[in-house]
This record gives structure tokens, sequence and C-alpha cells, in this order.
């Protein structure tokens, strides 16, 4: 799964999110590291659309303008546990093989 | 309507209309509510990036919807059976060559005896050795095979043509070759022939190559009529494929019927032009006898066969994609 990816199933863990409230979570939860274009989000939402990882919720008209929000599915909750899963099983490999790596080097931690 | 929403709306346009029916209204809205208030343009960053999007969209799709599902897979079949044609047609002709040595003819170029039967004899070794490793699932050797023979068909082609001072037969193996070669090379990475096609598949196709090797050689016990490859009327004005050309035809379909519906509908799809060629080869069969000795005639027919050709291909794969469109919806 690719990041933007990832952080697009991420936020909408949380609850419905529509298209521009996403990238502004997005930016929220990675402290303004990752800042999603229109053309990168909609790519997603379609493609987990497609898959069935995400289903619309509701759709608003907010000063004429369309807003969609998009819910997580089930499928889309087990994706995104999956991932959550393997991206920190890689995490506890890296962190174990710095502390190894830190003893090694006689206790030098920086 | 704002200068920058025009500006963006123009921009979506590089989306294909089936993205934008759902998502134009909603991505202008997200597009909008991320400007900073007075902008008049998008932001480059904003402009590349719908750009890459949209155009992913329009054709990476169709990449991506046609490449999972079975192209490479068809086209492995579709090399194996054209090599076997091929190879069928380069040695029922080095049969007929060694045939006419046999009954005394020296069959001597540039002064070498049985030199003539060099091409033909190359021709049926690269094509079977071709045949031989699409059979054995061998991928990539049978690609750079499959591109040797074509080579010396494309060789054998222009050496005659030489020989014959212009005189270029019209080739509707050209077809053929052009068939092998491409499918070979596509299904590089695909399961192989016999995989999808069963034993039963391939027993058959091994009888249809058989049937094209005697064809025209049964005279002596089958009416001519029903073993030449052309059907033509009485003064050769017209011609058609012969009855044992479409039963070759059928023996193929045939070999093909175990596979599953779609990798079916491909190979046809793929072979259809092939067939093409065919047809229109024999309907010129009367032209050809009194007028390809003209290279211009020549260069014409063989430009209006590639052409009928490729507008099979063209209407064969989008019947396919469009068959399989109304399914999935």
């Amino acid at each position: 799964m690719r990041e933007p990816t990832f952080l697009v199933l991420t936020a909408l863990a949380e609850e419905p999110r529509h298209g521009y409230a996403v990238i502004e979570d997005v930016a929220t939860m990675t402290s303004g590291r990752v800042r999603l274009r229109a053309g990168t989000l909609y790519a997603a939402l379609d493609r987990l659309r497609v898959d069935g990882l995400i289903e619309v919720d509701r759709e608003e008209v907010v000063q004429s303008r369309l807003r969609r929000y998009y819910r997580l599915t089930g499928a889309g909750e087990q994706s995104l546990a999956a991932e959550s899963a393997r991206l920190r099983l890689q995490a506890t490999i890296a962190e174990s093989r710095l502390r190894t790596r830190r003893t090694t080097l006689g206790g030098a931690t920086a | 309507m704002t200068t920058l929403e025009l500006r963006y709306r123009r921009l979506l346009r590089v989306y294909p209309a089936a993205h934008r029916a759902v998502y134009e209204e909603e991505m202008l809205g997200v597009l909008m509510a991320g400007s900073a208030p007075g902008r008049r343009f998008p932001t480059p960053a904003d402009a590349m990036d719908l750009l890459r999007s949209g155009l992913t969209a329009r054709f990476g799709r169709v990449f991506e919807t046609q490449r999972r599902t079975g192209w490479r897979d068809a086209a492995a079949i579709v090399a194996l059976l054209t090599a076997v044609l091929l190879a069928a047609i380069a040695a029922r002709r080095l049969g007929q060559g060694l045939q006419l040595m046999g009954e005394g003819d020296a069959m001597r170029a540039l002064g070498v005896d049985g030199l003539l039967l060099l091409d033909v004899a190359a021709r049926s070794v690269a094509w079977s050795v071709t045949a031989v490793l699409a059979l054995l699932g061998r991928p990539r050797a049978t690609a750079i095979m499959a591109t040797v023979a074509g080579l010396v068909e494309l060789a054998a082609q222009v050496g005659w043509s030489v020989r014959l001072r212009g005189a270029f037969e019209v080739p509707w193996q050209l077809t053929a070759v052009l068939t092998a070669v491409t499918c070979a090379i596509v299904a590089v990475r695909a399961h192989s022939a016999r995989e999808s096609l069963g034993r039963r598949g391939v027993a058959l196709a091994a009888v249809a190559a058989g049937a094209a090797v005697l064809t025209g050689r049964l005279n002596d016990f089958m009416p001519w009529w029903l073993t030449s490859e052309i059907w033509f009327d009485r003064d050769q004005s017209f011609g058609l494929p012969s009855p044992i050309v479409l039963m070759i035809g059928v023996l193929l379909l045939a070999a093909l019927w175990p596979a599953p519906a779609p990798l079916r509908r491909r190979t046809i799809a793929l072979l259809a032009p092939v067939a093409a060629a065919a047809v229109v080869r024999a309907s010129f069969y009367r032209n050809y006898l009194d007028t390809s000795r003209y290279i211009d005639q020549a260069v014409l027919k063989t430009a209006l066969m590639l052409a009928v050709t490729a507008a099979v291909f063209a209407v064969g794969v989008a019947v396919v994609r469009r068959r399989e469109r109304a399914t999935v919806r």
C-alpha cells in the first residue's frame, strides 16, 4: 500500500470525511509533512472505491459546491489493520536492530 | 464562474469523461477550497499533479484494466499456433521441393545444387524450433527464436523479390509472421500455451498443422477443389479459402474451445487478422497471377492487406473490450 492510500484510509478511520477534510487531516496527522494534492487524492479515492475499501457516506452542497463524504468499509478496516500491523512489524525490527547497533558501538546513541 | 475555476475546469479536461462525470464538481470544490484568495492561476504543483493524475486515469487505466485480463496468455497461444502454421507451410513447400528434386530437378541456384531449398528449409526449421520452444513453456527463448524466424522470412521475401526482378508475392504470411513475432514478445511473461490449451488443445493444433502440411499434397487421392488452398471460380477471377483451409480453421477453434471464455475471445481476436489476410490473399488470386510482377502493384496490395488486417485487429480488440465492459456492469 502506498503512503497516500494509507493516509487516506487512516483519515477516514476516524469519521466520514469529504475530500478537503481528508487533505487537512492528513496534513495535521503528518505535522505538515504530507499535503495531498487534488489529483493524487482523487486517484487514491477512486481506486479505494473500486476496490471496495471505502464508500460514499453522504453528499452535501455547501456554498453551491458538491461535497461528498467517504467512509471506511469493513474491507477497508481490515486492509488498514493489516497494513498497520505490517508497518509496526517493520518498525519493531528497525528499532531492535538500532538497539543492537548501539550496544555494539559501546552504547553510543548519537 | 471565476477565472481560476475556469482554468481548473480546463485542466480537468485531461481526465476521461467517465471520471469527470463522477468527480469533476467535487474536485473543483477541493481545488478552490485549497487556493489562496485572489489567486487567478493554478499553482504549477497543482497543475502538474492534475495533468499527471489525469493522464494516468486516461491511459494508465486502459493499460491496467487490460493488463491482467489474459491478453498476454492469449498472445502465448497465438504465438504457438501461428508458429505451427508457418512451420507447416514451410514444411509443405520443402516437401514439394524435395519431391521435384527426386524427380530430377537440381533446385540449383548460384551454381549450387539444392540451394533453392535453403530458404524453405531455413523457414521450416526456424518456425518448428519456435513452436517447440513455445510448447516447452520457454517464453524468452520463444520470443528470440520467433524474431530470428521473422528475419529469415523477411530475408527470403527480399531474396526472392530480387531474384525474380521485382516480382513480389503478396505475402499473406506477412500478417502471420508479424502476429507470431509480436505475440511471442508480448507473451514473455504469460502462462504457457500448453497450460492454457491443455493436452487436447495441443493435440488438435498438431492435427491442424498436419492438415496444413498435407494441403495440396493429397491431389492424387482427393478432388483438387477439396485440397488446394484457394477455391476459385472457372476463370479464376475470384477466390475463397478452400474447404481444407476452413477445416484447419475449425480445428484451431476446437483446440481453443476448452480455454476460459475471455482467453478464447482474445485468442480469436488476435488470430482474426491472420484469417482476414488469408481471405484477402485468396481474393487476389487472379490479380496475383497477372500483375504481381510489378513492384508498385505488389506494394499496393501489401499495404491493402496490412490495412485490412490492422482494421480487423482493431475491431476485434474493441469488440472484446465492449463486450466485457457490458458484462462487468
